[in-house]
């Protein structure tokens, strides 16, 4: 699905982390961050395509990702491919997830690979301590 | 490669450039010295250790809850946010420094060699900032 532009910042449909069973939330990613990226951090805007990828199809969504600070939120999935360096694109490892953070108003802050936990290969390793709640789990996987 | 789908955001030519960035919306300074892929090392509620993708080698990082640390140690964000780019990487080691002393994981060994880990990358680009001593004029 492509995104959207309003206001300089673009927009992309995700399930609503606060309430997964209704209509569709927008994710934003501020063209401020955008900028940033491509002007000090290439490999980094070019795996934007990996956040995206994963916002549209989670494997997990997880809620509370700071100590002291409600809300926010980490969509995590396995992207196809990713960019390891400028223009070298190699498929995204099995023993790892992209994980894409999501600051209470739903902006778009940061999107890496993690670890994969040894309970669930899903998730980020130590979710279970790193997040106040598992607010939801696709329950089938694209056939291989 | 298909046309990135944020590309009608930027102009000019993608560039690496190592200095650590305020980002406003995470509330969190990240760093990092390769224009490579990375997968997040967390050290503790505050740091998260940035390794290269390829080799496995910190490259950078994360320090998260910016406007707590400086409330808490006094600092000013004016000096964390300073033009030149010295001052702002010394001003990412005192804060790193700063997190260090609230972080939980002070009292281990893997603690202890993560920040040391991030000080490091810092007291590189430090180093390499420092210009070579001109020639004197004859």
């Amino acid at each position: 699905m492509p995104a959207t532009w309003q206001d300089d910042q673009a927009h992309i449909e995700v399930i609503d982390p606060r309430a997964p069973n209704g209509p569709r939330a927008k994710a934003i990613i501020p063209r401020s961050i955008v900028l940033q990226v491509y002007k000090t951090n290439p490999v980094a805007y070019e795996n934007l395509r990996c956040a995206k990828e994963v916002l549209e199809d989670p494997c997990r969504i997880f809620e509370g990702t700071r100590e002291h600070q409600s809300g926010g939120w980490c969509f995590v999935g396995r992207p196809g491919t990713w960019h390891i360096r400028e223009r070298v694109i190699v498929p995204f490892p099995c023993d790892r997830v992209f994980a894409v953070y999501l600051n209470p108003r739903m902006v778009v802050y940061a999107w890496r690979a993690e670890k994969t936990d040894p309970d669930d290969p899903l998730s980020p390793i130590g979710f279970a301590q790193r997040y106040r709640r598992l607010v939801w789990t696709r329950t089938f996987s694209p056939s291989s | 490669m298909d046309t990135h789908f944020l590309a009608e955001f930027v102009t000019g030519e993608p560039e690496f450039r190592q200095e650590p960035w305020y980002n406003e919306y995470g509330d969190c300074v990240e760093y990092l010295c390769a224009n490579e892929a990375v997968v997040a090392d967390r050290v503790d509620g505050i740091l998260t250790l940035y390794r290269s993708a390829i080799d496995d080698r910190a490259i950078g990082f994360q320090l998260k809850g910016i406007s707590a640390i400086m409330d808490k140690f006094g600092l000013d964000k004016a000096a964390v946010l300073a033009e030149t780019r010295r001052d702002r990487l010394v001003s990412v080691m005192l804060l790193l420094l700063a997190a260090l002393k609230q972080s939980s994981v002070t009292g281990t060994r893997r603690g202890l060699e993560m920040y040391g880990a991030a000080l490091q990358e810092l007291e590189c680009a430090v180093g390499k900032d420092v210009e070579s001593p001109q020639p004197a004029c004859s």
